[in-house]
């Protein structure tokens, strides 16, 4: 197991540096960070040139690079190009922020995605069962970006109007009402809700459907018909028998989206305007700033790494038969 | 949205059950109720697989919405109302009325014609994707299983590598690179989903080439090429039609998504995902400019998951749904 957490590690540090190689070019080679200054007609040449002398931007883009690598590996992230503002507390906070996001969904996902899986398989081929099935092809199938409009509309226009309400029950953008100070937990979670909901949907559709999978397995093996058979109570059974051996895909599938989560709510976080890793994205992205592109993406990427590790080991731990060599 | 689906979630997942458990086995013939083989015994596989399919209502029923609306995309030059271009401001944000049967835009462009058009490039994009996503992943999953050694760990790494790619990360960076024609963006994206149909065709071939069969062909003198094409190809037409047709899904999803960040296809060339985009600022005064071009991406693409789960039953001699 150590070998195989070695070995994970030994693959990871070449791919993480290929990787920030490659965003480095690409980020430098799609949009430059004077481009704001440069548009504003009042700046002189010697200004941007200056500038540039003190960004040094003018260095060879392989000076640039290692000068980037160096200072990231002694922990020194810089400070933006564009907003000059250390990189390191903006992506803090924005990893923060969207970890409550990703966290909420996804264990809010998990467990009603098991529930479901669990009912449905246990009742196969009933009326619930399709209803399940249908829905998790629903959600599978939901564009999420178009969803999470819908539920703008729903929650922001349409609710209001039927109501006569004096404002949304759940807000739909932002983290928290303008003007607030301190933490209200109520508006948290009223800022929470919406966007929270729109990752569920396909969440909770790719979990009841592997638990729905895995429980049939589970119950159909002959440890169960053991356990039944020597009058187990059908509750003992199920829980004790079966759901602790079908968790075990599903907790790996758990472990690999925390991983992706942390760089893949680009689309949610835009629209509801949560301050989170989406957002800071696209916006360095637009301006060149590859000092905050670059630990953005060695962060994200590092989450994936990490995560798919731990998904490997939690299916060792959970499943003794199965060893690394 | 997040990971493979890597849509965000990002990647389709398959619908049906988990990877892990749902090795797609191949060689159909051995596990078949003996059906009588003879010489017309690709008819009688294409027949078997027909008559699966025909029992899986509604994957039939999304086949025949599927192409009807492809059937429609493609007729748009006659069907639409307007030129997709056709600007009139004095008729801006209309809503549905019988001038403008699904309302215009902010420019007066006639939604319908706009949508019609749009589908022909959303529909071609995701069947682009499958074409030549499938093309490179069955190239590299036949190579790497059959030639095994030292290519293989090469293209394995490289699908792997290709894999912890964040889809949609990838796309927005890599657009903004190679800019935005259909062409490019059909690339782009089946660069991002060749890697399941390699895997799949990847290990049938390693399983396939230890067969007897394919001892017996080599002693012929039958050489690597013609191998792959004559034995292993048709043993693994099942699994890598049912993934291709989850290609499509996911294509469509992704195009749309890229579209809806502003990094797609660019207007005025018009795609369900870019008229989404372009009508988010009007959600409140024009609901009906989100409403429809949505509609339509979870129609298409819940009719393609649909169609792929029927398939992969008509193609898995093992019915699941009796198990």
């Amino acid at each position: 197991m150590i070998a195989l957490v070695v070995r994970r590690f030994a693959v990871a540090i070449p791919l993480l540096l290929a990787t920030s190689i490659l965003s480095f070019i690409a980020t430098r080679s799609v949009s430059s960070p004077e481009a704001g200054i440069r548009s504003n007609p009042r700046v002189s040449a010697e200004d941007i040139a200056r500038y540039r002398e003190q960004l040094g931007l003018d260095d060879s883009p392989t000076e640039q690079y290692l000068r980037w690598l160096g200072n990231f590996l002694q922990g020194d992230l810089g400070r933006s190009l564009v907003s000059n503002r250390e990189v390191w507390p903006q992506l803090r906070t924005a990893l923060w922020n969207t970890t409550v996001l990703g966290f909420t969904a996804i264990v809010f996902s998990f467990v009603v995605g098991v529930s479901i899986g669990v009912i449905a398989a246990r009742r196969r081929g009933s009326f619930l069962d399709a209803g399940a099935t249908g829905a998790a092809f629903f959600g599978l199938s939901m564009p999420n970006f178009w969803f999470a409009i819908m539920l703008q509309l729903f929650f922001g226009l349409y609710l209001v109007d039927w109501f006569g309400l004096d404002g949304p029950v759940l807000f739909t953008s932002g983290m928290r009402s303008p003007g607030t100070t301190g933490f209200d937990l109520m508006d948290r979670l009223r800022h929470l809700a919406l966007p929270a909901l729109v990752l569920s949907v396909q969440l909770i559709a790719v979990y009841s459907r592997f638990m729905r999978a895995s429980m049939i397995d589970a119950l159909n093996a002959d440890h169960v018909r053991v356990a039944r058979a020597k009058g187990l109570r059908e509750r003992t059974v199920v829980r004790r028998h079966g759901m602790r051996n079908a968790m075990i895909p599903v907790s790996t599938q758990l472990a690999n989206d925390m991983g992706a989560l942390v760089g893949g709510l680009v689309i949610t976080e835009t629209i509801f305007q949560w301050q989170g890793m989406g957002p800071l994205f696209l916006d360095a992205l637009q301006s060149g700033d590859y000092v905050v592109i670059l630990p953005w993406l060695m962060i994200t990427a590092s989450a994936v790494i990490v995560f798919n590790l731990l998904a490997d080991l939690v299916y060792t731990f959970l499943d003794p038969r199965i060893r690394y060599a | 949205m997040l990971s493979r689906a890597r849509t965000g979630l990002g990647e389709a997942v398959e619908p049906g059950e988990p990877p892990e458990i749902d090795e797609p086995s191949m060689s159909d013939e051995t596990r078949e109720p003996v059906e009588p083989v003879d010489a017309t015994e690709a008819v009688t596989q294409a027949r078997m697989v027909w008559r699966r399919f025909r029992r899986h209502r509604t994957a039939l029923v999304s086949a025949v919405i599927l192409l009807a609306l492809v059937i429609v995309c493609l007729a748009a030059p006659w069907l639409a109302p307007y030129d997709f271009t056709d600007q009139q401001l004095s008729d801006q944000f209309s809503s549905p009325n019988s001038d403008y049967l699904l309302g215009t835009d902010s420019l007066g462009r006639d939604q319908l014609s706009r949508l019609l058009y749009g589908g022909r490039v959303s529909l071609s994009v995701g069947f682009g994707v499958a074409i030549v996503g499938g093309v490179v992943g069955v190239a590299v999953g036949t190579v790497a299983g059959y030639l095994g050694g030292f290519v293989d760990a090469v293209l394995m790494r490289l699908t792997d590598f290709a894999l912890a790619l964040p889809a949609l990360i990838f796309l927005i960076v890599a657009a903004r690179i190679f800019g935005d024609s259909i062409i490019t963006v059909v690339l782009l994206v089946s660069a991002i989903t060749w890697m399941g149909v390699a895997r799949i065709v990847r290990g049938a071939t390693l399983s396939v080439r230890e067969q007897d069969f394919v001892m017996a062909a080599r002693a012929t003198g039958a050489g690597p090429m013609r191998i792959i094409v004559r034995h292993v190809l048709p043993n693994i037409v099942g699994p890598v039609v049912v993934n291709l047709t989850l290609t499509v899904a996911a294509a469509i999803l992704l195009e749309s998504a890229l579209s809806f960040l502003g990094l797609g296809i660019q207007p005025p060339t018009p795609t369900w995902g870019n008229m989404l985009a372009g009508s988010k600022g009007y959600v409140q005064t024009a609901p009906w400019l989100v409403w429809f071009p949505g509609l339509l991406i979870l129609t298409t693409v819940l009719c393609v998951n649909f169609l792929g789960d029927g398939l992969r039953d008509a193609f898995d001699p093992i019915d699941r749904r009796d198990r």
